[in-house]
């Protein structure tokens, strides 16, 4: 089982709670903006990353924490 | 969230405000870093402020600001008392734990993350030199001002820049990418903090790139 991690880099106002909270997945970049390593980049602009479910606690976790609303989950239940 | 009060409100300037605000329980934060304001008309329209400054146990926090939009518009009507929601302190902003030379270069109010940095870096002997650079078109475009001219530190060197106004020990002229190689006698391997115009940043930040000042050393602060 699989889901994904759907992030708009554009919203990203460089508040660093992903980083803390998972730090092997999140880096902010030295102009503030959050990378989410191994993603790529959708014909919206948009950053996506497919995950094993083993992650998804915590991701979900990074996605509640971001005060902006950039980083969402998409699973299949 | 939690609601913070508006505590004391000063001018610094051409329509900019500092504004002390009461945080009850305190906050916890790392000098460079920002939190998120509402008021209560909008309660779910949040802006991020730098802190600029603290007392001892976080409980009063200082902002500052200049009035250019809606949400500026009004913070700037609010008064002593008015209680406003809070979000952080977030941002990874902030001085590397192992205190290498730092520039500290500030445009305008992009002054106030810098401010703190600099104040709590002098305060807590920083190991490292630290080099601040300030610029602006006149001194009442550039909050802080007075206590910056007059700071003084044995591992602290300040150049300002005015360019629009004449004044004594500043230069009349925008600060360049090149200066720092006057100023900074190992350049290259100093860490840069840079925060004010977007027009400004560009510049300096393709000028380091071109005087080669790794990208890596250079960290920029957008005001979201």
């Amino acid at each position: 089982m699989t889901f994904k991690i759907i992030y708009d880099k554009r919203e990203c106002i460089g508040a660093g709670e992903c980083e803390k909270i998972s730090p092997e997945r999140w880096k902010v970049n030295n102009e503030g903006k959050s990378e989410l390593k191994g993603s790529s980049i959708n014909a919206q602009g948009v950053f996506e990353l497919e995950l094993p479910d083993e992650e998804y606690k915590k991701q979900k976790e990074v996605s509640e924490a971001c005060p902006s609303g950039c980083i969402k989950i998409a699973r299949d239940n | 969230m939690r609601q913070c009060t508006i505590h004391k409100v000063t001018e610094e300037g051409n329509d900019i405000r500092a504004v002390q605000i009461k945080v009850e329980e305190g906050l916890n934060f790392i000098p460079g870093q920002y939190i998120m304001i509402s008021m209560r008309e909008e309660p779910e329209n949040f802006h991020c402020f730098s802190i600029v400054n603290y007392d001892s146990q976080g409980k009063i926090v200082t902002i500052a600001y200049k009035k250019i939009g809606h949400f500026t518009s009004m913070l700037f009507g609010k008064k002593e008392g008015t209680i406003l929601n809070l979000k952080g302190p977030y941002g990874r902003f902030v001085l590397p734990d192992s205190q290498p030379d730092v520039a500290l270069i500030a445009g305008g109010v992009g002054v106030t993350p810098i401010y703190c940095m600099l104040i709590n870096a002098v305060k807590s002997n920083y190991k490292g030199r630290i080099y601040f650079f300030y610029s602006g078109r006149t001194t009442r475009d550039m909050p802080f001002f007075p206590a910056l001219y007059q700071l003084r530190s044995e591992r602290l060197k300040s150049v300002f820049y005015l360019t629009e106004e004449q004044k004594e020990g500043t230069l009349n002229r925008r600060m360049a990418a090149d200066d720092v190689k006057e100023i900074i006698p190992d350049y290259r391997r100093c860490i840069y903090f840079i925060c004010g115009p977007p027009p400004m940043m560009d510049a300096l930040k393709e000028g380091f790139n071109k005087i080669g000042i790794p990208p890596d050393n250079v960290r920029i602060e957008i005001f979201k």
